[in-house]
C-alpha cells in the first residue's frame, strides 16, 4: 500500500467516486487505486474508531451515573465485587481483542478505554461503601493515574487523552488547595512521554495547551508577572522541541512549532499593551527570571544544534524569529522604566511573525496560514487604535490603506493558488 | 494487562484503609451536625456533615498552624458527645472520651474522613427535605478507632434514620 497523508486520501476517496460516476475510471481501476491507497480501510477504520470510542464513553457515563444513582438495596460486598468484576472483564477483553485475537485493535481499545472509565466508576463505589470524604480533584488524580497506567502498559491513546483531562482536573485543585504550582507538569511528565512512546501527535499537543493554560491561569491568579514567566518558559520548551526532535518524529516537532508561536503571540500581544507590560517587573527581575530564560538557552542552544547538523537554510524560520523575540523580550523586562521599549518590541514582535506568515504561505501556497497572519496583522493595527487616541481623519486613512491592502494581497495570493492548481492540473 | 488490572485493584483497596480499619476496630459516638445535601458528579449525591465540635473548636483550639493535624477531644454525653479540647497530640482513649483526627483549616479544626455520607437517590431527596424544614437538627452516629480515624454509619434527623441500620 502507497503511504500518503489522511487528507490526500479522503480528496482521493472522494474525487474516485466521481471520476467513476463520469466513467473516467472503470470498475477495475478504481478498486485498484482503492487498494493500492488504502481508501476502503481508511474510512472505515476511522469510522469504526469513532463508534468504538463513542460507545465506550457513552457506556461508561452510564455506568457512573448508575453508581452516582447509589442503589441502596445491593449489599456492599456484592456493589465492590460488581464494580471489580466489569472492571477485570472490560480489560481483559480489551486486551483480548487488541494483542491477544489481534484481529480486532480498535475494539480492544474502546474496551480498554472502557476499563479506566469503570475505574473511576469503581472509585466512586468505594467512596460510596467507605463513606470516604474527599475533595473531587483527588478522586480525579487517583483515576488519571489509573488511566494513564493503562495507557502506559496497553498502548492506548484514548486511555492517555482521559488521563490528560482527570490530570488537569487534579492539577487545578491541586494548585488552589495551595503551594503548588509544580502540580501541571506532573502530567506532563508522565504523558508527553507517552505521546511519543505511541506516536500520538495529537495527544502530545493536548497534553502541551492542557499543561501550558493551567501554568497559565494559575499564574495569572497568583501575579500577572508570573504569566510571562510561564509563556516564555513555555516558548522556549515548545522551541526547543522543535528544533530537537528528529525527522521521524516530524509532526510532533510541527505541533511544537506552531505551539511556540502561539505562545509567543499571546504573551507578545499581552506585553504589547503599554499598561500591561508594566505589571510586576520589578518582581519579575528580581525573582522569577531564570525559570524563564533556562528554557529559553534550551531552545538556543537546540536551534544552534539544528543548524549545525541540517545547515542554516532548513532551520525553521518561524521557530527562529520566535525564539529570538521572546529572548528580546526577556531581555527588556529587565529594562527600567518606562514600558515603551517593552510594548515597541512587543509589537515588533507581532509585525514580524505576521510578515514572516505571509511570507512564508505566499511561497508555499498555504491558504490557511496567509489569512492566519492577515488577520493577526489587522487585529495588531485595530488593538493600537483603540488603545490609543488618534484623530479621525489618520484613523480614516490607515483603516482604508488596511483594506486596500487586503484586497490588493488577498487577490492577488489567491489567483496565484488558483493558477497554481491550474498548473498542476 | 496484569500489571494495570493488579495496580488499579490495589489502589482501590488501599483507598478506605482509614475508614475499614475505624468500621473494624473503633467504637461508636454520637455527634451533633447541620448537614447540607449537594451531588458529586463522581459518586453521587450525599449530605455534607458539618459538626457542631468543629465549630465550637474554634474558641478552645487557638495557636495551630494552617494544615496541621489536631485531635478534637470529645466526651460522652446526652444526646451527643461533646468538646472537651482541642489539642496538638490525642489524648489516650478512656471509656468516656475519645480523640478524633482533624485537620486545621480555616481558623477551625476540620475532622478528617468523616465530612459527608453517601445516600441513595430517594433518601437523599428526603434528608434534604427534612434539613429545610429543621436545620441544624441533626445527629450523626460515627465508629473511631484508637488512632482518632472516623467514619460516619448514620444520620439522624428527627425519628428517621438515614445510612447504616442501628
Amino acid at each position: 500500500m502507497t503511504r500518503t497523508s489522511r487528507t490526500t486520501r479522503a480528496w482521493l476517496a472522494g474525487e474516485l467516486a466521481q471520476w467513476r460516476a463520469e466513467g473516467l475510471v472503470d470498475e477495475r481501476a478504481a478498486r485498484e487505486l482503492t487498494r493500492r491507497y488504502g481508501l476502503a480501510a481508511d474510512a472505515t477504520s476511522r469510522a469504526l474508531s469513532v463508534v468504538y470510542v463513542v460507545a465506550a464513553v457513552l457506556i461508561g457515563g452510564g455506568v457512573l451515573s448508575f453508581v452516582a444513582w447509589n442503589w441502596g438495596r445491593m449489599p456492599a460486598a456484592a456493589k465492590l465485587g460488581l464494580g471489580g468484576a466489569v472492571l477485570v472483564t472490560s480489560y481483559s477483553g480489551g486486551y483480548w481483542f487488541a494483542e491477544i485475537d489481534g484481529r480486532r485493535p480498535l475494539l480492544g481499545r474502546s474496551l480498554v478505554l472502557l476499563g479506566s472509565l469503570l475505574f473511576g466508576a469503581n472509585i466512586g463505589i468505594v467512596g460510596q461503601v467507605f463513606q470516604l470524604d474527599g475533595e473531587f480533584w483527588g478522586a480525579a488524580g487517583l483515576w488519571g493515574a489509573g488511566a494513564a497506567l493503562a495507557a502506559w502498559c496497553l498502548r492506548t491513546p484514548m486511555d492517555g487523552f482521559l488521563a490528560a483531562v482527570l490530570g488537569c482536573v487534579w492539577s487545578i485543585g491541586r494548585m488552589e488547595g495551595g503551594g503548588a504550582a509544580w502540580a501541571p507538569l506532573v502530567p506532563a511528565v508522565v504523558l508527553v512521554p507517552l505521546a511519543f512512546h505511541l506516536r500520538a501527535p495529537l495527544l502530545f499537543g493536548a497534553v502541551a495547551v492542557s499543561t501550558s493554560c493551567t501554568l497559565a491561569a494559575a499564574a495569572v491568579e497568583e501575579e500577572a508577572v508570573l504569566f510571562f514567566t510561564s509563556a516564555l518558559a513555555s516558548a522556549g520548551l515548545f522551541a526547543a522541541l522543535a528544533f530537537a526532535l528528529p525527522a521521524r518524529l516530524e509532526r510532533f516537532a510541527g505541533i511544537a512549532r506552531r505551539l511556540a508561536t502561539v505562545v509567543t503571540v499571546v504573551l507578545a500581544y499581552a506585553l504589547s499593551f503599554h499598561e500591561l507590560s508594566a505589571l510586576g517587573r520589578a518582581r519579575w527581575v528580581a525573582t522569577t527570571w531564570l525559570p524563564a530564560i533556562l528554557p529559553q538557552l534550551l531552545g538556543i542552544a537546540a536551534c544552534l544544534g539544528s543548524a549545525g547538523r541540517a545547515g542554516l537554510a532548513r532551520v525553521p524560520r518561524e521557530t527562529a524569529i520566535v525564539l529570538g523575540a521572546a529572548a528580546l523580550l526577556s531581555a527588556a523586562l529587565f529594562l527600567p522604566e518606562p514600558e515603551v521599549p517593552l510594548a515597541v518590541l512587543a509589537n515588533l514582535t507581532l509585525a514580524a511573525v505576521a510578515a514572516e506568515g505571509v511570507r512564508s504561505s505566499v511561497h508555499d501556497l498555504v491558504r490557511g496560514r496567509f489569512w492566519t497572519s492577515v488577520a493577526l496583522l489587522l487585529t495588531v493595527i485595530v488593538t493600537r487604535f483603540v488603545e490609543f487616541e488618534t484623530g479621525l481623519l489618520v484613523k480614516a486613512l490607515v483603516f482604508t490603506l488596511c483594506g486596500a491592502a487586503v484586497l490588493a494581497f488577498g487577490l492577488a495570493f489567491e489567483r496565484r493558488a488558483t493558477a497554481r492548481r491550474a498548473g498542476h492540473a | 494487562m496484569l500489571v494495570v488490572v493488579g495496580l488499579q485493584l490495589a489502589a482501590l483497596a488501599l483507598l478506605p484503609f482509614r475508614s475499614a480499619r475505624a468500621r473494624l476496630f473503633g467504637r461508636e459516638i454520637t455527634l451533633r451536625t447541620a448537614p447540607v445535601d449537594p451531588f458529586d458528579l463522581l459518586a453521587g449525591r450525599h449530605v455534607v456533615l458539618r459538626y457542631a465540635v468543629e465549630a465550637a473548636g474554634t474558641a478552645v483550639g487557638q495557636g495551630f498552624e494552617e494544615g496541621q493535624t489536631v485531635w478534637i477531644v470529645v466526651a460522652e454525653g446526652q444526646p451527643a458527645w461533646e468538646l472537651v479540647a482541642v489539642a496538638p497530640l490525642p489524648a489516650p482513649p478512656t471509656p468516656g472520651h475519645t480523640s478524633l483526627r482533624a485537620t486545621w483549616h480555616l481558623g477551625r479544626p476540620s475532622l478528617e474522613g468523616a465530612g459527608r455520607l453517601y445516600l441513595p437517590e430517594a433518601d437523599a431527596l428526603e434528608a434534604d427535605e427534612l434539613v429545610r424544614r429543621s436545620p441544624g437538627d441533626g445527629l450523626v452516629d460515627l465508629v473511631v478507632d484508637e488512632h482518632g480515624n472516623a467514619s460516619p454509619r448514620r444520620l439522624r434527623l428527627g425519628t428517621r434514620v438515614f445510612g447504616a441500620p442501628e
